[in-house]
């Protein structure tokens, strides 16, 4: 536990700036959890009980942010047919970065609406850095620039005009902790162009899809209750509703599950994803896979309590697969991949000691994970059919096993196969579901989304990124 | 009666001559140099309430009249109009202005639920050890109980309160400021300063008992609790516990208040010991634990207002959750559901 506070605080003050403390003081404080309602059970009973409670169905806010988008979309493109003629100083194009239209004050996360209450500007930094932080070009999907994150001085700046976040922390200038020195080795020179391993990018604008079956209620933010030991059915002799972080919903939707899908989910233990697929009542066949006998355990025995294996129709729907996800044996057999990568699980290891992945005796194993996550990734893009896709997410706030792995992925992929990707850049399809998460915005995040837990709403960590297989 | 309130305002005049030195000089010149100049503080005081006399006879009547007609109005009807003035009255003897005395007979209607007699004699013993009219109806408002003591038993203890001193001055200044020591019997509140020197040293006694004089009365469990917490929990000693106003406040303010600066990682524990400016790394205890909510976690913390809120809730939770534990018997233990990314919280 120690080992691991020390190590976050090394590491992740850099990244995340001012938005350290309350990202670390949500860490250590109590979780919340949304609850997923069971179609197969008694489903009408459980909403009631949640509507009781005082939980809602996130749908509501969902749909209603999502409309906005839309219109707001629609808006603008229509402004600009008229106007007929680009602006050379836009180099995006969504209404993201459209001065006509002020970003409305329920659709900015909590970090802007705090850098907005706040009234003195923190003028931590002398005028001249904070005007060459604006003279760089930031990063797409918002508005306004966050003048309370730290603003790190590159000493180059990239080829795409990326703020120097991505350099990953030099292990030279830290304290002399043992690790550090090891990890330089595997530490990316990530200044690697996109071009350089054959990415293109390409932007979903369609706000993220929340498929129609599933119902899934949460707390108001800034409501800490608890919803309240799921029950069974005894009829059906399941139970009614499955908690779970509400990020691990991230993943899952940025799938956009279509109906008669094929989905793998590659490290599928404990099954809360698996699961999730499962109640979007969408897919043709799930194929949860995981490496060792326990968590396949694991992974059949929360299937057992929440689906019915008698369903007429749904008999060959869930099938639990236990193999080796970095060798993957099918290729080019799904249409939806999910990677679920183990990672530094931030959030248990700064509250337990058992097991941690700190532990001298893990420093291997520790070390190894980039390594790991990046063959897992790989395998999926093997795994996944052209033309689908394959979504990357882990639970730790950690650079280099988030975009790290991705490029590293990305680029073997582009040295090894002829396999041809695009990574799909959500920031602006994930915006309706600000109202439920605070996303990491500014971060310099080049492939993928990350939900930063916060005392209001104290989900995540979670980091998320989709690779569409083009070929 | 009258003779009475000729008695109490005697008295006044008396003790206007050897108030001791606690400032309170100062009440009494501003009372007395209202609208006048300020020529001989006895002259002018005996002349000014001359002056007073004849306008307030007809203020008084009419005043308190429409006190209980208020009072009458809000459906408390025990107290008689007769009642009302002659307390009015009283109140006016000892200085006080009538704005003053209106607002206080309004908002604490319960003091005027006890007889002239204790009033005056209670009044009396209080303006014999110099207080101010002011102060006195104060300590009275919030101690209606105070009028109930014997005034024998009242200047026993103010007595022997003088006799109790920490640093130069005697507990007699403390009693003004707070008034519960009136209630309190002298013998518990010295062999509790005992118990307090053995912990902190003279000069810092003074201060932490100026800054927290409910240290002197609450529970010594409780007090001490809050003692070891600061000490052990955030690393600090006697000085920064002297020179804040942390044990005033209840032990889960004290909590909430530290972890949420150790959780986001801004509190580091000194290590005194080691390094005797340690503590310097931190905001002060007076900075962490005396101010507002608003004020602690925008400046202190440099967060929101909000999340401190949501934050107290939570520290609320976990410690009713410890309470429960050391008397929970029937807690669950065969809990096989499976709960994603869920930590096991003590089962």
């Amino acid at each position: 536990m120690d080992r691991a506070k020390e190590y976050f605080d090394i590491a992740y003050p850099p990244v995340y700036g001012t938005r350290w403390p309350s990202i670390r003081l949500a860490l250590s404080s109590k979780q919340k959890y949304v609850a997923v309602v069971n179609n197969f059970a008694n489903h009408e009973v459980t909403v009631e009980k949640f509507q009781e409670l005082g939980a809602m169905d996130i749908r509501h806010k969902y749909s209603y942010f999502a409309e906005r988008l839309r219109a707001r979309k629609e808006e603008i493109n229509e402004k600009k047919s008229q106007e007929g003629e680009e602006d050379t100083s836009q180099d995006e194009d969504g209404p993201k970065n459209s001065k006509l239209i002020r970003t409305s004050l329920l659709e900015l996360d909590d970090d802007a609406l705090a850098a907005r209450a706040n009234a003195e500007p923190i003028s931590r930094y002398p005028e001249e850095y904070r005007r060459r932080a604006l003279a760089q070009d930031h990063v797409p999907g918002t508005a306004e620039l966050d003048y309370i994150s730290r603003i790190i001085l590159p000493s180059e700046v990239g080829s795409a005009g990326i703020s120097a976040m991505m350099d990953y922390v030099p292990a030279t200038k830290l304290k002399g902790l043992e690790d550090w020195i090891e990890e330089t080795d595997v530490f990316l020179d990530a200044s690697q162009g996109d071009q350089d391993i054959g990415l293109q990018i390409e932007k979903q604008e369609e706000p993220i899809n929340l498929p129609s079956m599933l119902k899934i209620y949460a707390f108001n933010k800034t409501d800490i209750s608890d919803f309240p030991k799921p029950k069974m059915d005894h009829h059906m002799k399941l139970l009614d509703y499955y908690a779970l972080d509400g990020a691990s919903l991230l993943p899952v939707l940025a799938l956009d599950l279509a109906p008669g899908d094929r989905v793998l989910d590659l490290c599928a233990a404990p099954g809360g994803k698996t699961l999730i697929a499962l109640q979007s009542l969408l897919p043709g066949v799930v194929v949860s896979n995981d490496i060792s006998d326990s968590r396949v355990q694991r992974i059949r025995g929360v299937l057992r309590q929440y689906i019915p294996n008698n369903f007429s129709g749904f008999e060959n729907v869930s099938v639990v697969k236990k193999s080796n996800g970095c060798d993957f044996k099918e290729k080019e057999a799904y249409d939806k991949v999910l990677v679920d990568a183990p990672c530094l699980i931030d959030r248990v290891s700064m509250q337990e000691d058992d097991n941690s992945i700190f532990k001298t005796t893990r420093t291997k194993e520790r070390l190894k994970l980039p390594e790991l996550q990046s063959q897992l990734l790989v395998s999926a893009l093997q795994a996944v059919r052209p033309g689908g896709t394959v979504v990357y997410s882990t639970c730790t706030l950690s650079p280099l096993q988030n975009d790290g792995v991705v490029h590293l992925a990305l680029s073997r992929i582009w040295q090894e196969t002829t396999i041809e990707c695009s990574v799909v850049d959500m920031t602006y399809a994930v915006r309706s579901l600000s109202f439920l998460y605070r996303f990491g915005n500014n971060l310099g995040l080049r492939y993928g989304q990350v939900v930063l837990p916060s005392l209001l709403s104290n989900f995540g960590p979670m980091y998320c990124a989709k690779i569409r297989r083009l070929k | 009666m009258a003779l009475r309130m000729w008695r109490v305002r005697a008295l006044w005049i008396r003790a206007a001559a050897l108030c001791p030195s606690f400032g309170l000089s100062y009440e009494l010149n501003s009372l007395c140099s209202r609208k006048t100049m300020l020529y001989g503080k006895l002259t002018y005081c005996s002349s000014y309430k001359f002056q007073e006399d004849i306008d307030d006879k007809l203020d008084v009547k009419a005043r308190s009249w429409k006190i209980f007609s208020e009072l009458q109005a809000k459906g408390l009807h025990k107290y008689s109009e007769k009642h009302t003035a002659s307390l009015y009255q009283l109140l006016l003897d000892l200085g006080i202005k009538s704005s003053t005395i209106e607002a206080q007979l309004t908002a604490t209607p319960d003091i005027l639920g006890y007889s002239i007699k204790n009033w005056s004699d209670t009044c009396e013993v209080m303006v014999e050890n110099g207080l101010s009219g002011i102060n006195i109806l104060q300590s009275i408002a919030l101690y209606p109980q105070l009028l109930l003591v014997k005034p024998s038993t009242l200047r026993q203890t103010l007595l022997q309160y003088q006799e109790i001193t920490v640093g130069k001055h005697n507990l007699l200044s403390l009693v003004i400021r707070y008034p519960a020591l009136y209630l309190f019997p002298p013998r518990a509140v010295k062999k509790r300063m005992g118990l307090l020197s053995s912990m902190f040293p003279p000069t810092e006694l003074k201060t932490l008992i100026r800054n927290n004089p409910n240290i002197l009365t609450d529970k010594w469990e409780t007090i001490s609790k809050k003692i070891m917490y600061i000490h052990e929990e955030m690393g600090l000693e006697q000085p920064h516990l002297a020179a804040s106003k942390a044990l005033r406040k209840p032990l889960l303010h004290i909590k909430t208040r530290h972890q949420f600066l150790y959780r986001a990682g801004i509190y580091k524990t000194p290590n005194l010991l080691r390094d005797k400016q340690s503590h310097k790394r931190n905001a002060s205890l007076s900075d962490i634990m005396d101010t507002s909510d608003k004020y602690f976690a925008n400046r202190v913390a440099r967060l929101t207002d909000l999340e401190y809120s949501v934050f107290a809730c939570m520290m609320k939770e976990e410690e009713e959750l410890e309470h429960s534990y050391s008397d929970d018997s029937d807690f669950d233990e065969t809990n096989d559901l499976e709960f994603e990314e869920m930590p096991r919280h003590g089962s």
